[in-house]
């Protein structure tokens, strides 16, 4: 086969730091932008280009060690059970179409972005994620696979939340909560694996499972396909992704839908055709679970593609419209693996190779379309198909653009498409051929169906924007360097249609290295003719089919209709779901906490009478509330009381300084009655000198001074005490219902010795009295009871269950 | 000497507390450094025991040389100095954190009896995880209830205090049925020492069973008390919610998982085996462990104060230490082992980073974060590692313990509780993902109160615990080959 001839074998290993390389260096990059990117926002870009373009040469890198072998390295002793990278010529694949359409965007929004205002997490997240995707598709075993995933996830939903505004927002959340939940569904699904056949490592593990029943590895594939499916957007796990591409800017979904959703896809193909397959060639039982679960992913792909191809034909936003044609076109690569699936051991090559050719055709078109997208607004500032038209005439070239990528994804012959689609077309005719019935008749008739109503939703597309009545949008002019990646994807396209040889056999089918399958089946696709009579026909039957449905529905103008609201898995199945999850578990919650207030007021309430009752013999205390009122009462009481012996208090101390002034007064009327009959007496004693009785006179007159001083003291005094006794009182009836302490500090205080030293007390017992009670009766320990009561009633089940259970003991 | 190690590190921590009131005025400054490095000396005794015990096997320690069982004997065994290592070096760090935030929160004059109680709690905790009988171990649960009750009211509001006053009642009562328990073994068996009520124990079981079943369901309330097992959570809310915040990273991080690992050594080294065939001692802690992951959980979602809703989160997590206890297989084991590190390391790391917001900004309430991580973007940052790592995104510590703990419950055939890890992954995500969301990408609200800036001293520990978050994801194989050893009951 030409194939070995090329690549070196799948046995060969070849140890090497560049996958790591590759991997690390967008994050590298990623960090870095985000450090300098807060001063220099405008040339952020350019590196961010840069570094795109140095990832993508990277990916390149790896192709001559391709040649000898398969790429590894590991780490050993990373998360417990060590970090492998592992490049096969399929995951090189992959990273060659992310890593290809990260450097074309990356080079567009350098510029395309201020039409967005240059959002500052744009470029450091759109590298972490590019460094995440290529982690998926270059690792060897599912846990660092899982690590990658989520980084994606994580990474991704900073994309999808770009613009910052409501709705955006609102798909950010979904798109996040999603992708946790399917990373957890994902996760069960390896720990399952890794239980049952005791590694991760991504390789056939039939043989490890077929201990395994049929229910539970259809359990363990539901897990992967999923957490995978919502990544690519398999129905009916889609509805994240209108809500995303329709608030996100181009150079967003571009990544999303060109590489991003590639991710999930990829996951799926791994564990369908390679986890979950015999590693030998030889027929056995093995092959049944592929088998029948190979059938339902093919139906579940078919779904997909009409689901997504009917949907997106009513839809009449540019970016809804390309979502739900991405979701399709999903449906393709799904049916092409389900095929594959179910043709394992006879013709899996050709479905295989379908699905992969898809893969890489649809990020080229699908890429091209959203860039289209991206210069239609960057030039007429909107993107509904209802203000848009007669763009033919004002932008000839985007026009030529999108009329390729159109007739490629359309599967017409010449272009990209064409090939892939019929890959996967012959895969089902083969399976008819192989195992009849008029399922496997219908599922291609479907299939045919599903691409002409891709190629009336692109009519539909063309015609509103392209033909018609001209648009009133004002046209900005473009610069060349949005054109330039589409130059490069519109080559692509063409060789991909004209040379499929070499892309079919010397990737997509040499690829096949790394699977079990069987050689006459490559070969079979090997020796295919694209442009023999058959697959022409069926080609010809698609472009027919289309027109017969797209003339009646142009003519009574059917697409201008938009779906009801409630028609969509998202609000007939999703939302009341996650609805009822989320109103469960707050029910649940309040219920529970509401029951437990209830128990506690009930029991607690009366726990505690009991108590009391017993406690106090008092018969009277007819509730708690009661009681805690009284004693409030009686707190007021006490506060009251306190209040008159402050009264009392203050009272015998202005008795006192009365008696006092009394007494001085009276020692006035003495001294007055002494000078009296000092005087008689002296003058009884006849006046001797004059000296003597003016001297007398000069000691009345300082004694009475000193004694009226003395006087008016005492009423300062007074007065003092009586301004001091106030603000205390006051504060006492304030802190009086707070503490019981403070009482006994209170009580202290009234006996103040001078008028400024009272009031630093009175101040100090306030500052005393801000400190929190230790009053018992004031707290709000709500639960206390209840908890104690809890304990109590853990401790009586514990001892219930154990002592039931251990009667057996006692028969010992 | 060095054996003498893991009594000298205890004896150090105790006379450290006790120095710490009566340091003076002028001495207060060399509180803090004298605290750290008694901090750091025990950490690096615990790192010198692992390799002691690494290279020689577990040894066991008479104190005063009293051989048992009248002496007191301690057992450094793997899962001791496993312990050991967790309790020093979260304690050392968060320290480190408390040294500045502490002054904001509680008032200068009590700043050195708070270096006492915390040193305190570390010594009673460091010696419940190595004691070897169980009159020493009730002696050491006192300690850490009065102190871990001690640095909850230091805050002197009034949360603070109602909140360590039910704390207190309750884990006394805690303490009372684990006294209980401890006396009815002595009944039995008249020994205290684990070693040799583990000897007695089996013949015991034909004369006295009820006696032992009351033992063991005295234990297991009072142990599920202290570690707030789901239905008697209920002091944890407010209790961790309410204290300083390094208060909250410790109690939340270490003290109710020491609980944990004593309850699984009297378990595993005392209770003989058999006894567990007949009654369903483990299956009762695996269904209230499950209770707690989805109600721990459930609860933390409607919560709207950031600390409050972290509390209820760790009712959540010690779900999971319970739940490798109770499925009991080497790997669920192990899982549930890990857990007390790696969620030692996250919880803590959120609390101090949570501690950090309220310091910074003053918000406490979920929805005023809004737009928070781009004033304050490494607190955020490490506040969003912690998410991912309770969510359990690989790469994160998180997702170690949840790895081994669901294939451990797979390795028994119990994918049931496969399905609650993952469940309350998710629902960890639905009410962590959108704080950081918010932070990050929210539309910015005003702040109300003017911004502080973030010392280092504060911010410096909570990037080291976000390191070790990373770290211990990706580089687990020392500390799992550490707990392999020591799930060799």
């Amino acid at each position: 086969m030409a194939a070995s001839e090329l690549w070196g074998e799948a046995t060969n290993i070849v140890l090497s730091w560049r996958p790591v390389a590759v991997v690390l260096f967008p994050m590298t990059a990623a960090l870095v932008l985000a450090v300098l990117g807060v001063k220099k926002k405008r040339h952020i870009g350019f590196w961010a280009a840069v570094a795109g373009c140095i990832t993508f040469l990277l990916v390149l890198s790896l192709l001559p060690l391709l040649r000898e072998g398969v790429v590894e390295h590991r780490f050993a002793d990373m998360m417990g059970l060590g970090l492998m990278f592992r490049v096969d010529l399929l995951g090189f694949i992959f990273a060659f179409l992310m890593s290809l359409a990260w450097m074309l965007v990356l080079v567009y929004a350098s510029h395309y972005l201020q039409v967005e205002g240059f959002p500052v997490f744009y470029f450091p997240f759109a590298l972490l994620t590019l460094g995440s995707c290529l982690g998926v598709v270059l690792t060897g075993d599912l846990v660092s696979l899982f690590l990658f995933f989520e980084l994606m996830t994580f990474s991704s939903f900073v994309l999808v939340i770009t613009r910052r505004d409501r709705p955006a927002m609102a798909a950010g959340k979904l798109y996040l909560y999603m992708g946790v939940a399917g990373g957890l569904i994902l996760l069960f699904g390896i720990f399952a694996i890794f239980n049952a056949a005791g590694t991760v490592e991504i390789a056939p593990l039939m043989q490890e499972l077929a201990g395994v029943e049929k229910t539970g590895l259809g359990i363990v594939f539901g897990c992967f396909f999923i957490g995978f499916g919502i990544k690519a957007g398999v129905v009916p796990l889609h509805f994240w992704m209108p809500k995303a591409y329709g608030a996100g800017p181009a150079v967003v979904n571009a990544l999303s839908s060109g590489a991003m959703i590639k991710a999930g896809v990829y996951g799926i193909l791994r564990v369908l055709l390679l986890i979950l397959t015999p590693a030998s060639l030889e027929w056995s039982e093995l092959y049944s679970f592929a088998l029948s679960s190979g059938y339902w992913v093919m139906w579940i792909g078919l779904l997909t593609m009409v689901a997504g191809a009917l949907l997106a034909l009513f839809q009449g936003h540019i970016m809804r419209l390309l979502a739900f044609s991405s979701i399709s076109q999903v449906g393709y690569m799904i049916t092409g693996l389900g095929a594959a699936a179910y043709l394992l051991g006879a013709e899996e090559a050709m479905g295989y190779s379908g699905a992969v050719l898809h893969a890489f055709n649809h990020t080229l078109y699908k890429t091209a379309f959203f860039l289209i997208a991206g210069i239609i607004f960057y030039r007429a500032g909107t993107l509904e198909l209802g203000k848009l038209g007669g763009l033919a005439k004002k932008m000839p070239l985007l026009t030529a653009f999108f009329v390729l990528a159109a007739l490629g994804i359309a599967g017409v012959p010449g272009l990209n498409g064409y090939i892939s689609k019929t890959l996967v077309h012959d895969a089902l005719l083969e399976a008819y051929k192989l195992y009849g019935g008029w399922d496997i008749y219908l599922a291609e008739k479907i299939f045919v169906a599903g691409s002409a109503l891709t190629l009336c939703y692109y009519l539909k597309f063309f015609q509103k924007a392209f033909l018609g009545e001209e648009t009133r949008a004002r046209i900005r002019s473009a610069p060349w360097l949005l054109y330039a990646p589409l130059f490069v994807l519109g080559l692509f396209m063409l060789v991909v249609g004209l040379q499929p040889g070499f892309f079919v056999e010397d990737f997509v089918l040499a690829s096949t290295y790394a699977f079990t399958f069987e050689p006459y089946g490559i070969e079979h696709v090997a020796r295919l003719d694209f442009f023999s009579y058959q697959p022409l026909a069926a080609a010809l039957t698609v472009i027919i089919t289309a027109v017969a449905i797209y003339v009646p529905l142009y003519r009574w103008k059917l697409f201008d209709r938009e779906l009801p609201a409630w028609f969509s898995v998202e609000s007939m199945l999703m939302l009341p779901a996650a609805r009822l999850f989320y109103q469960i578990l707050c029910r649940m919650g309040v219920t529970l906490d509401h029951s437990v207030n209830r128990l506690y007021f009930g029991v607690g309430g009366k726990f505690l009478k009991f108590c009391r009752y017993v406690g106090s013999f008092d018969s009277n205390l007819d509730s708690f509330f009661e009681q805690s009122s009284r004693k409030v009462y009686r707190l007021m009481e006490r506060s009251r009381e306190l209040d008159d012996a402050l009264n009392e208090a203050y009272e015998k101390t202005g008795s006192t300084a009365r008696d006092f002034a009394d007494r001085s007064s009276r020692l006035d009327g003495a001294l007055n009655r002494a000078y009296e009959s000092t005087g008689r007496a002296a003058r009884g004693l006849a006046d001797r000198t004059a000296h003597f009785d003016k001297a007398l006179d000069k000691t009345y007159a300082a004694t009475g001074r000193a004694a009226r001083n003395l006087a008016e003291k005492t009423t300062r005094f007074d007065r003092a005490l009586d301004k001091t006794y106030e603000s205390s009182s006051k504060t006492a009836q304030k802190l009086a219902g707070k503490t019981l302490r403070l009482e006994r500090v209170e009580v202290k205080e009234p006996a103040p010795t001078a008028a400024p030293d009272g009031r630093e007390k009175a101040e100090a017992g306030d500052r005393k009295g801000r400190r929190p009670a230790f009053n018992p009766l004031e707290w709000n320990i709500k639960n206390i009871n209840f908890d104690q009561l809890l304990m109590v009633l853990m401790l009586g089940i514990v001892i219930f269950i154990l002592f039931y259970y251990g009667r057996a003991l006692v028969d010992l | 000497m060095s054996l003498h190690l893991p009594v000298i590190s205890i004896a150090l921590l105790l006379l450290a507390s006790f120095v710490m009131p009566l340091l003076r005025r002028g001495a207060r400054a060399a509180a803090l450094p004298f605290t750290l490095s008694v901090l750091g000396a025990v950490f690096t005794v615990s790192l010198y025991l692992i390799y002691l015990v690494e290279s020689r096997g577990a040894f066991s320690y008479h104190v005063g040389g009293w051989p048992p069982p009248w002496g007191v004997e301690l057992y450094i065994d793997h899962l001791a100095v496993y312990m050991m290592m967790v309790l020093s070096s979260i304690c050392l760090v968060v320290m480190v954190y408390g040294a500045r935030d502490l002054y904001h929160e509680i008032r200068a004059e009590v700043m050195s009896w708070y270096y006492t109680l915390y040193l305190l709690l570390l010594a009673s905790m460091i010696g419940i995880a190595l004691t070897n009988d169980l009159f020493t171990l009730f002696v050491f649960l006192e300690i850490s209830t009065i102190s871990a009750c001690g640095i909850i009211s230091i805050k002197k509001d009034r949360e603070c205090i109602e909140a360590s006053f039910k704390y207190l009642i309750l884990s006394v009562l805690g303490s009372g049925c684990v006294l209980l328990g401890v006396a009815m073994i002595y009944m039995i068996t008249g020994y205290l020492n684990y070693d040799f009520v583990a000897q007695e124990l089996p013949q015991a079981i034909a004369e006295y069973p009820y006696n032992i079943l009351m033992a063991l369901s005295l234990f297991i309330v009072g142990f599920s008390v202290k570690s707030a097992l789901f239905p008697l959570h209920i002091w944890l809310p407010d209790a961790h919610s309410s204290a300083p915040s390094p208060s909250s990273a410790v109690l939340s991080g270490l003290v109710i998982k020491i609980y944990a690992a004593a309850i699984l050594r009297l378990l595993f080294r005392v209770f003989p085996a058999e006894l567990f065939e007949v009654v369903p001692v483990l299956d009762i802690l695996l269904f209230l462990s499950v209770l707690a992951v989805m109600a721990g959980s459930i609860f933390a979602m409607v919560q709207e104060d950031i600390k409050r809703m972290l509390a209820y989160s760790s009712i959540a997590q010690i779900g999971f230490v319970f739940m490798g206890i109770g499925l009991f297989g080497n790997r669920a084991l192990l899982g549930g082992l890990v857990h007390i590190f790696n969620h030692a390391l996250m919880k803590s790391m959120l609390f101090l980073a949570a501690g950090l917001i309220i310091y910074a900004a003053g918000i406490r309430n979920i929805r005023d974060l809004r737009g928070i991580g781009v004033r304050m973007p490494l607190t955020m940052g490490a506040f969003a590692i912690g998410a991912f790592s309770m969510v359990g995104i690989p790469g994160t510590n998180g997702f170690i313990s949840k790895w081994h703990l669901a294939l451990g419950a797979l390795d028994l055939g119990r994918p049931f509780f496969v399905a609650i890890i993952l469940l309350s992954s998710l629902l960890n995500g639905i009410y962590y993902l959108p704080i950081v969301i918010n932070a990050f990408f929210g539309v910015k609200i005003e702040p109300r109160s003017e911004h502080r800036d973030v010392p280092g001293m504060m911010l410096v520990p909570v990037l080291i615990l976000a390191a070790g978050v990373i770290f211990f994801g990706f580089y687990p194989g020392p500390i799992l080959a550490l707990l392999e050893q020591a799930i060799v009951l």
